[in-house]
């Protein structure tokens, strides 16, 4: 199944991705933010606060922002 | 029509409007300028060599055939620079569709304190809930977002609603913001794509993030500095006044770390108004250390008693005081402060 996945991390990246079924918040981000820790992010799914257990559907919208962004000057 | 419906509807209006602008014109940004002088020197230097040739001057067309290949090379890197500074073209895949982006209009309704659809306008804006960094209150703050500018530069501000600036500079309402401009930093690409994108609860979620967040190490105003603060005179830290030490002798503020006192009268010192004592290597500041008689040694008024006592004994406090006697001949110590480098002492 396909899932949108949003990462604003760094460069950002937005597009489909193909997941397992049953594959939960917590192993895509896993998978996908390999160094980050999970309570450092801002874990949406389809736009709502998720737990890390919840099971994705397909076409979900999945995003990680890191609710730490240094600006500059 | 319940007000719910009413605000449906123009979130389903305000969603077309920004995608129509995202998938027409918004997908473009500003041509970078192209500028004609490079191509004008090289034609004219072409000229100039078909001129050289027909009259048979051979090494001044050598010379002009080498400054057309210098000047075809410098028109290449040029236009490649405009190919490369050329706005990108994004795909009318990458741009949300209106279902998504009037789904994120719904979103921050639930994220911020407040938003505001202005369709006349063409604005869109939020209001935070107030922040407060390492305990300085700073206020909620408003991002503005003009959908119409999008990809024509600058298409979103970002105000103090309840203004509490740096002492310093009344423009600065946030260590990261100047004059309703957010200094993006590490966020910068992932809120340029956000935008393009037409991602709007990822575009105010990350300058949220970035308003929530502080980076001391580049900041407008440090909050340390926030209410009057300044930094130490010697190695530059942000401190704050209650963290400062006055130099007595200069006034500048200096550091805990970098302030001493001066061993013989107390006074606090910065880096450049202490000095040592050659002798016992004691911190003191300039007018409490006096030249060895008849040397240009510094040292405290302890070491020179010794010295004294000492010399009356014919044994050498130090080996400095086995140099030969030179200078003031009455044996008076010149004070510290009245001798600069390169100066020497001058007989009375």
């Amino acid at each position: 199944m396909k899932v949108l996945f949003i990462n604003n991390d760094g460069a950002g990246f937005a597009d489909y991705v193909e997941v397992e079924e049953g594959t939960t918040v917590r192993s895509l981000f896993k998978k996908e933010v390999p160094h980050g820790q999970p309570e450092g992010y801002l874990i949406r799914v389809n736009r709502q606060p998720a737990a890390a257990d919840q099971v994705l559907q397909d076409q979900d919208r999945v995003s990680f922002t890191a609710t730490k962004i240094e600006g500059a000057a | 029509m319940s007000t719910k419906t009413i605000l449906l509807r123009r979130q389903i209006r305000t969603a077309v409007q920004i995608h129509s602008h995202l998938a027409g014109t918004g997908r473009f940004g500003p041509i970078p300028v192209l500028y004609d002088h490079e191509w004008q020197k090289l034609t004219n230097t072409v000229r100039r060599f078909e001129f050289a040739r027909e009259k048979g001057w051979q090494a001044a067309a050598d010379s002009l055939l080498t400054q057309i290949d210098l000047s075809a090379a410098s028109l290449g890197r040029r236009l490649d620079r405009f190919r490369h500074e050329l706005p990108r073209n994004p795909s009318p895949m990458q741009v949300s569709g209106p279902r998504d982006i009037a789904a994120d209009l719904a979103a921050l309704d639930q994220e911020f304190v407040e938003v505001q659809l202005n369709l006349q306008e063409k604005k869109l804006s939020v209001l935070t809930s107030p922040i407060e960094l390492e305990d300085t209150y700073l206020g909620p703050f408003r991002i503005r977002l003009h959908w119409e500018e999008i990809g024509q530069g600058p298409c979103y501000e970002v105000i103090a609603e309840d203004p509490h600036p740096a002492d310093a500079n009344d423009d600065v309402t946030h260590p990261h913001v100047s004059g309703e401009t957010l200094c993006e930093g590490e966020g910068s690409t992932a809120i340029r794509k956000a935008i393009a994108q037409g991602r709007l609860l990822d575009f105010f979620t990350l300058v949220k993030q970035i308003l929530e967040t502080y980076n001391p190490d580049s900041a407008y105003v440090s909050l340390s500095r926030w209410s009057g603060g300044r930094d130490c005179y010697d190695c530059g830290t942000s401190i704050s006044d209650e963290e400062s030490w006055c130099c007595s002798r200069c006034s500048e503020s200096v550091c805990d770390g970098c302030h001493s006192s001066c061993a013989a009268c107390d006074e606090t010192l910065c880096g450049g108004c202490s000095a040592s004592c050659q002798d016992c290597r004691g911190i003191l500041c300039r007018g409490c250390l006096e030249f060895r008689p008849g040397s240009r040694v510094l040292v405290c008024n302890d070491c020179l008693e010794k010295g004294e006592e000492s010399d009356d004994d014919e044994t050498p406090a130090s080996p400095e005081a086995e140099q030969p006697h030179e200078g003031c001949p009455c044996g008076a110590a010149a004070p510290a402060d009245s001798l600069r480098l390169e100066e020497t002492l001058v007989p009375a």
